[in-house]
């Protein structure tokens, strides 16, 4: 068994492997299709984002509103419910403290790590809570959770921004923003005016504590359980119900917690008047780990990585920023594709299994 | 300031208002519908519409026909949605999962095939001399006092939405076609036994859908207006396809769904001359999507619940007499 196991491994690294070089490769082709200097172009593209501290933070602030995206979707998608209110929740979520920050002073003189508590706290509440709609939708009265999900993204955007044109906008500003954070209120920035902040440190705790809960912990055995066989589930005694809103409860946290740290750490104030694509591109992210939070931090470092560099690519040179998302949906497809090199897969498990059985029949005939 | 509005309210233009406002959400309603019956939910009309929206204008301006641009648009999202079938149906990608990468993907590529044609990554109007479907003024309705300005001068979408209605109604209900589907909708196991390959079903359903989207999407970019503004279908795929899951797929009632829909949006736009306050406006048509989800699925559990309850009474019933005899 060890064998198929090594064999179907084996088979996953090089379907991702496989499609990160298609999807590069598309990549590559555009760009020298597009762009009259190829080369500098496709220079740009490798080590933009490598190149300077400025492009370098920008990778990082993405990587670690991704890591959390990501660990999020994973819990949602392992429990088989497509919740996709991760999208609406990194709009809305931060504006739940942003409210106590700038309607009420009970924030304005507390030190930074209690401040960052509060935030994180509220953020992960509200997510979670959000979260919770399509889910009550479905196990209550049979909706469709993903329909209900997709509507209620448009809602807390359109909600949230409402929220802040009334409360706490700033205007001396010319566009639809708060004041500047306060510094006891905003995770510190590296590298003087970088956007890669501490904020990681958050993304690397909620990493952690997602892999110990999907892997060494009696809720995440439950959930995927559920996920992959509810009427075995059930028979089994696990409350199906209560873990599919436990799944999608720990799924908004996490996507609250990426709005808190994209909100209060990559942004100087909370500013967003579009959806942000940070939920959607958790789903990806999920999707290229093979829904396990432990490979998370790879496939979110992957995806930040094309994105941060297509728009390095976008302003030094005439290439369109839009191709990555054509980008991304290659690599989705033969990451997730089942039947993409699966026969060479199915012979390699068929001789392995054939062999063993030869062996024992050999064995068999010596005793 | 609402009673300013009520004041000022022309119903007619409003009326007019709501039936071009509703008429993509119709069209994609229309075209869940046909997956719907099928048994899966088709969540790309988003994808279907914005491909098939850029198409039929970069055609109909490269070629000055209309006709190979209305066909061009159409061709396209069907190939789009072949691909999608392809993907799902062959090499097994989840539906929902790629169905919502190539949403993202078409919403980046058709700004991406728009610069490369036009340079500009906002909107093709100054560039492409793209035609547009003509208005159609009914003769004698036109000329009746209220009703024909709300039924006539609409576009030619418009019109050909209404009929889309009965024709999809038509297929669902009345079609040897249709009667597969809905089998294969409610038992895919079943009907493989007796012969048809649900897959096939699967892919021909999603092309027809996908073809009634295209009308969708170009409407929005040959009727509505003559020119393709990148994210032109601001997340109308989804309301349809909202429309269409709370009417469970009933073309008739999906289409009234989303007419109710499109009055909400039209009273938004029409309020927003009287309240200042845009954002919470522009989530009214939402919280109206959401409200209705909600009280649609509660009436629905409640016709489920029963016809359960029946079933069991009859069924307790035959036991009863079993025994007696």
């Amino acid at each position: 068994m060890k064998k198929v196991k090594q064999i179907e491994f084996t088979f996953e690294v090089v379907r991702i492997v496989v499609g990160l070089l298609v999807a590069f490769g598309i990549t590559l082709l555009s760009i020298v299709f597009v762009s009259k200097e190829p080369l500098i172009a496709i220079k740009n593209f490798m080590i933009g984002p490598f190149e300077n501290v400025r492009n370098f933070g920008q990778l990082m602030g993405k990587y670690t509103a991704y890591i959390l995206s990501g660990c999020g979707m994973c819990f949602i998608y392992a429990c088989g419910r497509f919740n996709l209110s991760g999208e609406g929740i990194v709009n809305f979520a931060p504006a739940v403290p942003c409210l106590i920050l700038y309607t009420t002073n009970v924030m304005t003189n507390l030190p930074l790590l209690v401040n960052l508590t509060i935030i994180l706290v509220t953020c992960g509440i509200t997510g979670g809570l959000v979260s919770l709609i399509p889910a009550f939708a479905r196990e209550k009265f049979g909706a469709s959770e993903m329909v209900m999900s997709i509507i209620l993204n448009y809602m807390l955007l359109f909600v949230s921004q409402y929220i802040l044109k009334i409360f706490m906008v700033d205007r001396d500003i010319s566009y639809l923003g708060t004041p500047l954070h306060p510094d006891n209120a905003r995770f510190k920035r590296f590298f003087g005016d970088s956007n890669f902040t501490t904020a990681i440190f958050v993304a690397i705790a909620g990493w952690i504590v997602a892999s110990v809960i999907f892997d060494y912990m009696r809720v995440g055995a439950k959930i995927k359980i559920v996920g992959a066989n509810i009427h075995f589930a059930e028979y089994a005694g696990i409350n199906s119900v209560r873990m599919m809103y436990v799944a999608q409860f720990i799924g908004g946290i996490f996507s609250g917690l990426a709005g808190a740290v994209d909100t209060f750490g990559l942004f100087g104030r909370y500013q967003y008047i579009a959806l942000t694509n940070i939920g959607m591109d958790g789903l990806i992210v999920a999707v290229l780990a093979k829904k396990n939070p432990k490979f998370v931090p790879l496939s979110a470092f992957v995806l930040a990585y094309i994105r941060s560099a297509a728009v390095v690519l976008n302003y030094t040179t005439e290439i369109p920023y839009e191709f990555v998302d054509i980008m991304s949906a290659v690599l989705v497809f033969f990451v997730a594709a089942q039947e993409f090199l699966s026969k060479p897969k199915n012979k390699m498990i068929f001789d392995a299994s054939r062999e063993r059985e030869a062996e024992r029949a050999k064995e068999g005939a010596k005793a | 300031m609402i009673a300013e509005y009520f004041a000022n309210l022309d119903v007619a233009q409003l009326l007019y208002s709501i039936i071009r406002i509703s008429t993509p959400l119709i069209y994609v309603a229309l075209a869940v519908n046909v997956t719907l019956q099928a048994g899966l939910l088709n969540m790309a009309a988003e994808s279907m519409m914005l491909a098939s929206s850029l198409a039929g204008v970069l055609i109909s301006g490269y070629s000055q026909s209309l006709f190979l641009g209305l066909l061009g648009g159409a061709a396209v999202s069907v190939l789009v949605t072949l691909f999608l079938c392809f993907a799902t149906f062959v090499m097994k990608v989840d539906l929902y999962l790629m169905s919502i990468s190539m949403n993202m993907a078409l919403m980046g590529g058709t700004v991406y095939v728009m610069y490369l044609f036009t340079g500009l990554k906002s909107l093709t109007a100054s560039k492409v001399p793209s035609l547009s479907v003509p208005q159609v003024h009914i003769p004698f309705i036109k000329d009746i006092p209220f009703l024909g300005k709300i039924i006539s001068g609409h576009n030619g979408f418009t019109y050909l939405a209404f009929i889309m209605i009965f024709l999809v109604w038509f297929l669902i209900f009345k079609t040897k076609f249709g009667l597969r589907m809905r089998a294969t909708g409610q038992n895919p196991q079943a009907v493989e036994t007796v012969g048809i390959n649900p897959r096939k079903i699967y892919t021909i359903s999603f092309a027809i859908s996908g073809f009634i989207a295209s009308l969708g999407g170009m409407f929005l970019s040959m009727g509505y207006q003559n020119y393709f503004v990148r994210e032109i279908t601001a997340g109308r795929g989804f309301i349809g396809m909202a429309a269409s899951n709370i009417a469970l797929g009933q073309p008739l009632l999906s289409a009234l769904v989303a007419i109710v829909f499109g009055a909400a949006e039209a009273v938004t736009q029409t309020l927003k001359l009287y309240i200042v306050d845009q954002q919470l406006l522009s989530s009214i048509p939402y919280i109206v999507t959401i409200v209705l989800i909600f009280v649609f699925s509660f009436f629905q559990l409640r016709a489920r619940d029963r016809i359960e309850r029946e079933n069991r009474k009859r069924l307790e019933q035959l036991h009863e007499e079993e025994a007696a005899a």
